[in-house]
C-alpha cells in the first residue's frame, strides 16, 4: 500500500531519518501516564511505511503503511477513537490485531508539521476495548498540540542554523596568492560565532586585498546567531570604504545600540593582508585568538581594545605585521581555547599537528575544530586558517 | 527455563520498569495459589504475599462479591458474569494495581507499590504485563 | 550555581560558586539588578570559588558594572582565579575590571 504522496509524507520521512529527539519520547511518557496506557507511541507515515520514533510498550521502528492505523488518523483532522479493532473492519486484519500484541483499542491525534499537512499521529493503545470520555479526548487534543509546538520550535531552529552557515562564505576569494578556509560548529542549531573572508580595493589605491574577520558573539543560539549576522554585514559593509581601524570603529557606532539593547558584546579581529607583499594589518577587538605560526615558532597578533559593545570607548588603530611565505595565519574562537584550559603553552605543544607539510587550509581547520569538537569543546567552536601561496591561480577551498 | 520462573522472571521486569514498585505477583483466583512472584523488599515473607493473593481471591471472587455481580447480571437480563476487571487499593504506605488477565480469567496480577507512584504509570505497567504474562499461561495449561 | 550575598552597609559583597556560565549568569544579573535598584551600588564580586568564567559570566559582570555606575556606585571584582583572570586578560576587559587580590583591597574608597 502507498500514501498519496504529499508535502506531509516527504515531511514525515525527513524527519523520521533524522536523529531520534528527547522531545518525542517525553510526549509519550506523558501520555502513557495520562491514560494508564499500555502502548503509547509516535508514529510518522512516510510514503510506504509507518516509522515509530518514540514508544512505550512498542518497538520503535518501521513497519508496513497497510498495518497501520495512524495511516487512516493523518488523513483526517479529528482524534481517530475506535473502541475494539477486531470489529472494525478496517483494522480487524492488521497483524497487530490478529497477533501480538493482539491490540483491541485505539486513539490517536493527527500531528501537523511545518509543511502544513499531517505528518503522524500521537496514539495509544489498549489491550481490551475502550472508550474515552470528552476529558479525555481533550488531553489526548492538548498532547498532540504540545508536540506540534515542539516540532515546530526545532524545525525553526534547524532551519536558522542552515541559514547561518549558508551565509558563511564557502568559495575562494577573488584574488590570487592567497589559500584560505573556515569553519564554525556551533553548540546549538545557530550561534553567535562567525567568521568572513571578502575582497576590498586597498582604500589607498594600490590593488586589491584579502579581508578576514572572524568574532565571537557572547552566548549561544539563535539570539547570538542574530546579532552576529548583523555585525558581520555592517563590517562588510565598512569595510569597502576604509581601513580595518576605521571599519571597526564604524561598525561600532552602527552596531552599539543594537549591542546595548541586548545586553551583549562581540569579540572581533580583521585582518587585510596583501597577498603579494605578505602585508597584514589588523585590529583586535578584545579577541586576542590569531597568531602567525611557522617551524620558527608563533607570535600573536593581538591589541589592548576592549570588545564590541563594551562600555569603553576605544581609539581604534590598526596594527601592522607580515605574512611570510611559509607562515600561516590561524584564528579560532574561544571554544577552541577553552579546549586548551586558556593555556598559550598548550596551544604552543599542539603546533606541530597543523604545520605539517602538504596539509591545505582546509584540512588545518577540520583538525582544529574536530580536535575542539571531539575533546568536549561545550561552546561554539570556529577557525579560520590563510596563507599565501606562490602560484597565480585560485585556491578552491571551503 | 520452567515456567513458574519464566513468570517470576517477568514479576521482576516489572519492577525494575515502575519507580516505586515493591513487589509484583500472579495468582489463581481459584485456589489463591501464587503462579509467580518478585519482590525488592525485605519483610514481603512468602507468608505475607500468599495472604496478599488470598486477599485479592477474596476481593475478586468472595461470596459477597459475588452476589452483587450475580444480582446486577439478574437485573440486566443476563446469565451470573463475573464483572470485576481490575482494582485499586491505597493503604497508608502502598497503592495495590489489580488486574484479571482478560484472556485467563482465573489469574490476576497484582502491582504493589509505594505511594509516590504515579497512577497512570503503574497501570500501564500492569496492563502492559498482560502481554508477557499471557503466552505463559497459555503454555502451562497446554 | 549558588552564591552567597552578604550586606555590609556601605556595600554588598556578592560570592558565586561554581561555572559561572551560560546558566549561571542570567539570575546573577538579576540579582545585581536587583540590588543596584534598592540603593545598593556598590558591588564587590568575591571570585575565589569560580572555577571557571564564559562570555556570558563576563556579559553579567559587565552589565552589573553599567548598572552600578549608572546609580553613582560600582561593580569590583576580587580573588579572581586562573581561568578568569586569563579570559579578563584575552578579551582586554581587565581594563574594566581590574581584579583585585582581596576583597578588602577591592574595599578601598568605601
Amino acid at each position: 500500500m502507498v500514501m498519496p504522496p504529499s508535502p506531509g509524507r516527504q515531511e514525515a520521512e525527513a524527519i523520521a531519518h533524522s536523529a531520534p529527539e528527547e522531545r518525542y519520547d517525553r510526549v509519550v511518557r506523558l501520555a502513557q501516564a495520562i491514560f494508564g496506557a499500555p502502548i503509547a507511541a509516535l508514529n510518522l507515515i512516510g510514503n510506504d511505511a509507518q516509522f515509530t520514533v518514540a514508544s512505550v510498550g512498542y518497538p520503535k521502528g518501521e513497519m508496513p503503511v497497510e498495518d497501520s492505523v495512524c495511516q487512516a488518523t493523518v488523513q483526517q483532522d479529528e482524534i481517530l477513537e475506535v473502541h475494539d479493532l477486531r470489529e472494525d473492519e478496517r483494522f480487524a486484519a492488521i497483524s497487530s490485531v490478529t497477533g501480538p500484541p493482539r491490540v483491541r483499542f485505539y486513539a490517536g491525534v493527527p500531528v501537523r508539521g511545518q509543511s502544513g499537512q499531517n505528518i503522524g499521529a500521537l496514539c495509544i493503545l489498549d489491550l481490551t476495548p475502550r472508550t474515552l470520555g470528552r476529558q479525555q479526548r481533550e488531553m489526548l487534543a492538548d498532547l498532540g498540540a504540545l508536540l506540534e509546538r515542539e516540532l515546530s520550535v526545532q524545525e525553526e531552529m534547524d532551519l536558522a542554523g542552515q541559514v547561518q552557515q549558508l551565509m558563511l562564505p564557502t568559495s575562494a576569494p577573488d584574488i590570487a596568492g592567497v589559500e584560505v578556509a573556515g569553519r564554525v560548529q556551533p553548540a546549538r542549531e545557530a550561534g553567535g560565532d562567525y567568521f568572513d573572508w571578502f575582497v576590498v580595493d586597498d582604500p589607498e589605491g594600490a590593488g586589491k586585498r584579502l579581508q578576514v574577520a572572524l568574532g565571537d558573539v557572547m552566548g549561544k543560539g539563535l539570539a547570538a546567531s542574530l546579532i552576529a549576522s548583523e555585525v558581520r554585514a555592517v563590517l562588510r559593509g565598512h569595510s569597502r570604504y576604509t581601513d580595518v581601524g576605521n571599519a571597526v570603529a564604524r561598525t561600532l557606532t552602527t552596531t552599539r545600540h543594537d549591542l546595548e539593547a541586548n545586553n551583549r558584546f562581540s569579540t572581533l579581529w580583521v585582518g587585510r593582508l596583501d597577498p603579494a607583499t605578505g602585508a597584514l594589518d589588523y585590529l583586535d577587538a578584545g579577541h586576542g585568538l590569531a597568531i602567525i605560526a611557522s617551524e620558527r615558532g608563533y607570535r600573536r597578533l593581538y591589541q589592548d581594545y576592549l570588545p564590541l559593545g563594551a562600555p569603553i570607548e576605544d581609539a581604534w588603530d590598526k596594527a601592522s605585521d607580515v605574512l611570510a611565505g611559509d607562515e600561516l595565519l590561524v584564528v579560532v574562537s574561544d571554544g577552541v581555547f577553552d579546549v586548551l584550559d586558556d593555556s598559550f603553552e598548550q596551544v604552543e605543544a599542539r603546533l606541530h599537528t597543523i604545520l605539517e607539510p602538504g596539509l591545505s587550509c582546509r584540512q588545518i581547520v577540520d583538525r582544529i575544530v574536530d580536535f575542539a569538537v571531539s575533546h568536549g569543546a561545550t561552546d561554539d567552536v570556529t577557525a579560520l586558517v590563510l596563507r599565501r601561496t606562490d602560484h597565480e591561480r585560485r585556491s578552491t577551498d571551503r | 527455563m520452567p515456567k513458574v520462573s519464566r513468570l517470576d522472571a517477568v514479576m521482576e521486569s516489572v519492577l525494575v520498569e515502575v519507580d516505586g514498585a515493591l513487589g509484583c505477583a500472579v495468582a489463581d483466583l481459584r485456589s489463591g495459589a501464587l503462579l509467580g512472584v518478585a519482590h525488592h523488599v525485605p519483610y514481603f515473607t512468602h507468608e505475607y504475599l500468599e495472604a496478599v493473593a488470598a486477599a485479592a481471591v477474596e476481593m475478586f471472587r468472595g461470596q459477597t462479591v459475588r452476589h452483587v455481580e450475580d444480582l446486577i447480571s439478574a437485573r440486566r437480563g443476563r446469565p451470573s458474569e463475573r464483572l470485576i476487571e481490575e482494582m485499586q487499593m491505597t493503604t497508608r504506605h502502598t497503592i495495590h494495581f489489580m488486574m484479571v488477565l482478560p484472556n485467563h480469567p482465573e489469574a490476576v496480577v497484582v502491582l504493589i507499590t509505594n505511594r509516590e507512584t504515579s497512577l497512570g504509570m503503574g497501570w500501564s505497567a500492569t496492563r502492559r504485563s498482560v502481554l508477557q504474562i499471557e503466552p505463559i499461561l497459555d503454555d502451562m495449561a497446554d | 550555581m549558588t552564591y552567597e550575598e552578604v550586606d555590609q552597609g556601605t556595600h554588598v559583597v556578592l560570592a558565586p560558586e561554581g561555572k559561572f556560565n551560560l546558566v549561571a549568569a542570567p539570575p546573577i544579573k538579576a540579582r545585581i539588578d536587583d540590588l543596584v535598584a534598592a540603593g545598593k551600588a556598590r558591588l564587590v564580586v568575591d571570585l575565589h570559588a569560580v572555577d571557571f568564567i564564559d562570555s556570558s559570566g563576563l556579559g553579567a559582570l559587565i552589565g552589573g558594572l553599567k548598572a552600578a555606575r549608572q546609580q553613582g556606585g560600582d561593580l569590583r571584582i576580587a580573588a579572581a582565579g586562573d581561568q578568569v583572570r586569563a579570559v579578563l586578560k584575552l578579551t582586554n576587559l581587565d581594563r574594566i575590571l581590574a581584579p583585585y587580590a582581596t576583597v578588602e583591597e577591592a574595599l578601598h574608597g568605601w
